[in-house]
């Protein structure tokens, strides 16, 4: 063997140094792809349809034909949760759409400009977030009426002064940045200098941010559905499908107890990955996690 | 001929307890193709006054009196219309060349944009003159440090860049605040002999802010010495480091560390430069000056002439009679 062969560092070397020192962020990642393909290929791994009602096959323990069992309606769990992670996926990506929609704008105008533009901006966030955590958005559900896409709206209505503080802040940061007053001094107007220098210096929180908050988006959506708000019925949700077996579970614990674990791992999976993304984005946080 | 000329500037900001005037009533002329050295101390509110001419002063900072390029007033104007002197009318370059280039571009589109802006040039015609600039300041492979990102280049090397950025723009006034003190000693004096060499083939005018009095000798042609916000000493720069006409001036120039005097004998000046928010009565300086007396503690001295050439702000100038220090004769071999 050749002395250069000895230093050869192969991709495979990457790969499992990288493992080594993220073992955490593999594990959600994993978890995550595997939730994504369920959502893409559904029809293909579900063995039933999810909305299929056999009075025949009501309640049926976890066994070989039914993984999960099935439900007070026969309808079968598996199939169910595997449908599921298109609602769940659906509701993590449109609530931080919007949220990220509404609060970067108003973050980038209050940090670049501060002052009283500041003031007035984040004031108006911060009538949304005078509000206990699920307590607007039941609320705007109550007004909106019920349904998956008014919860959606709501939970995003409530979160996105959260994006729009932290946008500031990084920005804020961002703006005393030499580069910013270099940029200014060449003759670059306001516009430019906060789409094109000020806001991608400042994403790297909101990546981070986002990626944690996926998984509370779902758990919110869930919590709304389990109180009769939030999505309605012939809808595949786990959290309604926790609310349908509540009378039920104490004698039949696969009818609640598998929908409430696939929201568990969908949630811890994504919160894995949202603490790798904070360590592999910010060296501050190397170390801790 | 005066190509920018300062009156009366002052910068102001306002907080809660006392309002800090961080520049106080200004008057600079700056003189078609020749170097202004504005010394001091930090927190002299050299920057401070940089800023001013570019109308970047930082909010909540007021700005009053006058900064006019030729016959345009920049004290004041919109900001719309500044973008249009940034950069072609006046530009600037930085202190610090590590932090005043973003670290998400490529060189090439944060020095080719300006170009196309202020010269109305297509993309590659202003990437050849961005090649041209480049060349200019001695880049060593221009082509490849335009796709360089700026983490991807030493210090000197984004000085560079920084420095043709601002040439690149046929800027008629250049404002270089500090532009070597966070380099290498000997990267200082490539970039210092780079901008000499430039000042040669340019038709340029240098406002040159700097607390390095070696690089004031070296480059300068005049020199104003600012302290607590004001001018107090302005002239050509040989018979200010021959004969400082202000205390604070001779005790600046006797603090430079030379080869060949004790160790022991390295000077400083006594106490510290004023709380701006709570300046002296009188004379600024008087708190820290061997020669005060009565007037110096109740009257501002105001900037007169001395000689033709000089301009002091001092009730008790150091005169001829009184001795040049030591200090200064050293210097003006170095200057000359």
């Amino acid at each position: 063997m050749s002395v250069s062969n000895q230093i050869t560092i192969t991709r495979t070397d990457r790969a499992l140094d990288f493992i080594k020192r993220h073992p955490l962020f593999v594990l959600g990642l994993t978890m995550v792809t595997i939730i994504v393909i369920c959502a893409l290929f559904a029809p293909a791994i579900a063995p039933f349809e999810p909305g299929k009602i056999n009075f025949k096959h009501k309640l049926v323990p976890p066994g070989l034909e039914h993984y999960f069992g099935t439900d007070a309606l026969g309808r079968d769990i598996f199939s169910r949760i595997i449908y599921g992670t298109r609602t769940s996926l659906l509701i993590g990506i449109t609530v931080l759409a919007v949220s990220i929609a509404i609060g970067l704008p108003i973050g980038l105008v209050a940090g670049y400009y501060g002052g009283k533009v500041d003031h007035f901006l984040m004031r108006i966030s911060d009538v949304f977030l005078a509000f206990p955590p699920l307590l607007l958005p039941i609320a705007i559900t109550a007004a909106l009426g019920a349904g998956l896409f008014n919860a959606m709206i709501a939970i995003a209505i409530s979160w996105f002064p959260w994006y729009a503080r932290i946008v500031r802040g990084a920005v804020m940061r961002v703006r005393s940045e030499q580069y910013i007053s270099a940029a200014k001094a060449i003759g670059v107007g306001n516009l430019r200098v906060m789409l094109g220098h000020a806001l991608p210096n400042s994403l790297t929180p909101v990546i981070v941010q986002a990626s944690m908050d996926f998984g509370y988006t779902i758990l919110a959506a869930a919590s709304l559905s389990f109180i009769g708000i939030g999505a309605k019925p012939p809808a595949v949700e786990w959290g309604l499908m926790v609310a349908m077996s509540r009378s039920k579970f104490l004698d039949f614990w696969w009818t609640a107890g598998f929908p409430g674990l696939a929201i568990f791992v969908t949630v811890l999976a994504v919160n894995l990955v949202g603490d790798g993304v904070r360590d592999i984005l910010d060296p501050r946080y190397k170390g801790h996690s | 001929m005066d190509i920018l000329k300062i009156r009366d500037l002052s910068v102001t900001f306002p907080s809660l307890g006392a309002n800090t005037r961080a520049v106080n009533g200004v008057d600079l002329t700056l003189r078609q193709g020749e170097v202004l050295a504005l010394v001091g101390e930090s927190g002299s509110g050299k920057s401070v006054t940089s800023l001013g001419c570019l109308g970047l002063v930082p909010t909540p900072g007021i700005v009053t009196g006058s900064v006019k390029l030729d016959e345009y007033e920049i004290v004041g104007a919109e900001d719309h219309q500044l973008q249009d002197i940034r950069g072609s009318g006046i530009a600037m370059i930085f202190q610090n060349p590590m932090a005043a280039l973003n670290p998400f571009f490529t060189i090439a589109s944060q020095l080719i944009a300006p170009i196309r802006k202020h010269r109305n040039f297509d993309y590659e015609t202003a990437k050849n003159e961005a090649l041209i600039s480049l060349g200019k300041v001695q880049m060593p492979d221009p082509q490849l440090a335009l796709e360089k990102y700026p983490h991807q280049l030493s210090g000197g090397q984004l000085q560079r860049v920084m420095i043709a950025l601002a040439l690149a723009c046929k800027p008629r006034v250049l404002i270089a605040d500090e532009p070597t003190t966070a380099l290498d000693v000997t990267v200082q004096a490539q970039i210092l002999l780079l901008l000499r060499q430039l000042l040669k083939d340019e038709k340029l005018s240098i406002l040159f802010i700097t607390h390095d009095l070696g690089v004031v000798a070296t480059l300068a042609d005049r020199v104003a010495v600012m302290y607590a916000g004001r001018i107090v000493e302005i002239g050509d720069i040989k018979p200010i480091f021959a004969e400082p006409k202000h205390p604070y001036t001779k005790q600046l120039l006797a603090t430079v560390p030379r080869l060949g005097r004790s160790k022991d004998n390295l000077h400083a000046i006594e106490g510290q430069v004023p709380d701006m928010a709570a300046p002296p009565s009188g004379c600024a300086f008087h708190p820290r000056c061997n020669q005060c007396s009565e007037i110096c503690r109740t009257d501002i001295p105001v900037l007169q002439s001395f000689d033709e050439n000089n301009k002091v702000a001092c009730h008790h100038p150091v005169h001829i009679s009184s001795g040049g220090s030591n200090g200064a004769t050293v210097l003006t071999n170095e200057a000359g």
